[in-house]
């Protein structure tokens, strides 16, 4: 009797460890879930096609072509939308605490689940980090190192290089933070209104066309002769 | 023979008390002058006018003010081009045949007064715009390089005049959006007659503008301005074989008021 109990303990033993084991070599932080255009995972140096059910791992750097979109899942629920010509690297996603995501060029939507009050999002970039929780926002690069980034839902703490303060970006607002790192205060912002938020395939169009471009006042049309 | 040494000192006395004063006499002067303007941005396309009222001192009478009210519209549907057309009328606009004589006996000649005379023109106007954020930079992030082209047939002198400005823009932004600019400029303005050989004017300028809102800038230029005075259809007529020409210098200072009307 005592050494059935013993090989069952024992067997459970062994399947639990192994699980065990499966779940600690299993380090996916999400997964790709749509694309336009073409799109790539880059891992350990590796270039490879984004295909709906490609798993994520920490550390991948997600690519999209010209005229592409593509769309990420990640643990926990939160979505990102990447526009065409982006880059971001995946830093750190566990789903339990701040996910940390490096923006390296091009822009992101991101629709962020909350799942109690201290997980949350990080967006870098050389200029600027961005705290979001559980909201719904852009963040894009513009001319040369410039940054725009605008809520839908939300509120979202900016913070650049050049300053130690944070500005809270509220739902309706945007803020640009030039080159050098400075925000400006957050305001509502004319271009953000044609930004297109969805991120659901099935609901409609998916690509946001905005050019970033339009968020600057352009000069050649200023009038003062 | 004393009578005769008399007679000819008394002659050549008399010519020089009696001598025309056949070339006119240009000072330097200074200018101090205001400008409004108003947009009414209609998309692509937006209605322009302007009023300019220009004081010189009294040494430039009697045509020491000068008038013009411009209406019209601008056209730029593709952003690097910006096509206007305008009608102008002027007041106090001198011209090289205002220098004349009265009469065939009167030994004076003078500048004809334009106060009291309307000029009416039409202006052609295309301007080229280039943002110079292709340069390498900072600085030039927030540049714009402006080529402005004007043509204006004036009614009365029944002759055109050119008008070519380019210009360099730097605005000082924050936020995406301008505080300020600063602007250096250098204009010229040729007439197209047969009978003149130079450059009518030029202008040089350096100015600024604050943007008070985004509709509204308020400004001042700083511009030295060269006029080149030639021979009056008059004294061609009666001194063929003679010629002047003549460059005054003239400093001017200029209050600007821009506002857009956006509906």
């Amino acid at each position: 009797m005592n050494k059935n109990i013993l090989k069952v303990l024992f067997t459970l033993l062994i399947t639990f460890a192994a699980t065990f084991s499966i779940l600690a070599r299993n380090d996916d932080v999400g997964a790709v879930t749509f694309v336009i255009g073409k799109a790539d995972v880059v891992r350990d140096g590796k270039k490879m096609p984004a295909k709906p059910g490609l798993k994520l791992q920490n550390t991948d750097i997600l690519e999209t072509a010209s005229k592409s979109t593509m769309l990420v899942e990640l643990r926990g629920g939160s979505r990102l939308k990447l526009k065409n010509e982006t880059r971001m690297v995946l830093s750190s996603v566990t789903g339990k605490e701040d996910a940390k995501l490096k923006l390296e060029k091009g822009s992101v939507f991101a629709s962020v689940i909350k799942r109690n009050g201290t997980e949350g999002f990080t967006i870098i970039s050389p200029t600027a980090t961005a705290g979001v929780r559980g909201t719904e926002f852009f963040f894009a690069y513009g001319k040369k190192d410039d940054l725009w980034l605008c809520v839908n839902e939300g509120t979202v703490a900016v913070t650049g290089v050049a300053e130690k303060q944070e500005k809270l970006v509220l739902a309706g607002q945007g803020v640009f933070i030039e080159g050098k790192g400075k925000v400006s205060d957050p305001a509502a912002l004319a271009w953000t209104k044609q930004l297109n938020w969805n991120m659901d395939p099935q609901s409609g169009q998916l690509e946001d066309k905005t050019d970033i471009n339009s968020a600057y006042e352009d000069l050649r049309k200023h009038n003062y002769d | 023979m004393k009578y005769l040494s008399v007679s000819v000192l008394f002659v050549i006395a008399l010519q020089g008390i009696f001598a025309e004063n056949v070339q006119p006499q240009k000072e330097q002067f200074s200018s101090g002058e205001l400008q409004a303007r108003l947009f009414i941005p209609l998309g692509d396309w937006q209605p322009y006018s302007e009023l300019r009222y220009r004081y010189s001192n009294p040494a430039e009478s009697p045509n020491n003010q000068y008038g013009s009210f411009l209406a019209g519209g601008y056209w730029q549907k593709i952003p690097w081009l910006r096509l206007g057309a305008f009608y102008r009328l002027e007041t106090g606009n001198q011209h090289d045949d205002d220098w004349h004589k009265e009469n065939d006996t009167s030994m004076n000649w003078e500048w004809v007064s334009a106060l009291d005379r309307f000029e009416s023109s039409a202006v052609a106007d295309v301007t080229l715009r280039t943002a110079t954020d292709f340069f390498p930079g900072a600085f030039f992030k927030t540049g714009l390089l402006e080529l402005k082209n004007r043509a204006h047939y004036n009614v009365y002198q029944e002759e055109v005049l050119w008008q070519i400005r380019p210009g360099f823009t730097w605005f000082w932004m924050r936020g995406g959006v301008p505080v300020m600019n600063f602007f250096v400029q250098y204009e010229t303005w040729y007439v197209s007659s047969s009978h003149r050989n130079n450059l009518w004017e030029d202008w040089t300028y350096f100015g600024t503008l604050y943007f008070v809102s985004e509709q509204t800038q308020i400004g001042s230029t700083l511009s030295w301005r060269r006029t080149f005075w030639e021979p009056s259809e008059q004294f061609r007529e009666r001194r063929p074989n003679d010629t002047y020409l003549i460059e005054q210098g003239s400093a001017v200072i200029s209050i600007l008021f821009i506002q857009s009307l956006d509906f």
